[in-house]
């Protein structure tokens, strides 16, 4: 008991803070814990499955547009010089990389 | 990183390497720190909101939201602390829940205080049911946490001034209603 603390007070308190058993609490918990999870799973199918419908339906508008935008980079800097067509690898793979990152960082941090 | 570990293990760990473990998703190893700590969560609570169910009503959500956030606890060692915010903050959230429905405002600002009929023979449980919200939250910590006033102020965000204006009109309040254990060495009648 510190020294700014009424005695009697403290006493009540102390005398009521006995420990509880666990019971059936850690067992309510689990049971919650499971549940939350089994949700979660459910919300994450769900989510992968919109993912893949919305991908699928706009696929050719992507896949359209990113030739575009790969034929045109690669004409302008093809004007520029042949020697600069590494650079345009290099642009790819690293665009490629770029689009994977979530997913590997998903799956390196094992939140996947 | 997967990490598995025996029951007998995890009884003589350390908080601290239990806390990294279940940092890690290990489930065992939470369920070890409930163990460990679902006394004193539980035991908050009650004293908080006085109601036994309700209370481990808000422990296990306490202990759920812990589950749910434990990665973002940088330092194992402060995870006791850490577990008693997110008790107060649930017991907060009820609170709030409640006030939609009433005075939301005057619990939030400390100033309802229910009047009883009489105080003969209140015990400490009833005593605490007639303090605001944000004093009983004081005292609590102060009388059932041991927490001194500056742990209280940093867990509650409440301004240090206030913290100490609340444990002193608490105690007197508490002083009013509880006379009668001044005056005689009775126990005290517990009913819950």
């Amino acid at each position: 008991m510190r020294d700014d603390q009424d005695p009697v007070i403290w006493r009540l308190f102390a005398e009521q803070g006995q420990a509880l058993p666990p019971d059936d609490f850690t067992l309510k918990l689990s049971k919650r814990m499971h549940e939350r999870q089994r949700v979660r799973r459910a919300y994450r199918v769900l989510a992968i499955a919109a993912c893949l419908v919305v991908s699928i339906l706009s696929a050719p508008w992507v896949a359209q547009f990113t030739s575009t935008l790969i034929e045109l980079t690669a004409a302008g800097i093809g004007t520029i010089g042949p020697h600069l067509y590494w650079p345009l690898t290099w642009l790819v793979v690293a665009a490629t990389a770029a689009g994977c990152s979530p997913v590997i960082y998903l799956w390196r941090t094992g939140r996947w | 990183m997967n990490v598995r570990s025996s029951a007998d293990s995890l009884r003589s760990a350390v908080e601290a390497s239990l806390v990294a473990l279940a940092c890690a998703g290990d489930q065992p190893a939470f369920e070890e720190l409930v163990r460990r700590r679902q006394s004193s969560i539980r035991g908050l609570q009650r004293s908080l909101c006085r109601d036994t169910a309700l209370a481990d009503d808000l422990a296990q959500e306490t202990f759920l939201q812990a589950w749910i956030h434990i990665r973002s606890l940088r330092a194992p060692n402060a995870f006791a602390g850490w577990l008693r915010k997110l008790a107060i903050n649930s017991w907060r959230q009820h609170l709030r829940r409640q006030g939609a429905f009433g005075r939301l405002a005057e619990v939030e600002e400390g100033y309802l205080v229910s009047t009883p009929a009489t105080t003969e023979g209140m015990d400490l449980n009833s005593a605490l049911g007639v303090l605001a919200p944000s004093v009983r939250l004081c005292i609590v910590l102060s009388y059932h946490e041991g927490m001194s006033h500056g742990e209280i102020a940093a867990a509650t965000q409440l301004p240090l001034g206030t913290v100490k204006s609340h444990i002193a009109r608490g105690t007197a309040r508490l002083r009013e209603l509880l006379a009668a254990y001044y005056s005689s060495h009775e126990q005290p009648p517990y009913a819950r």
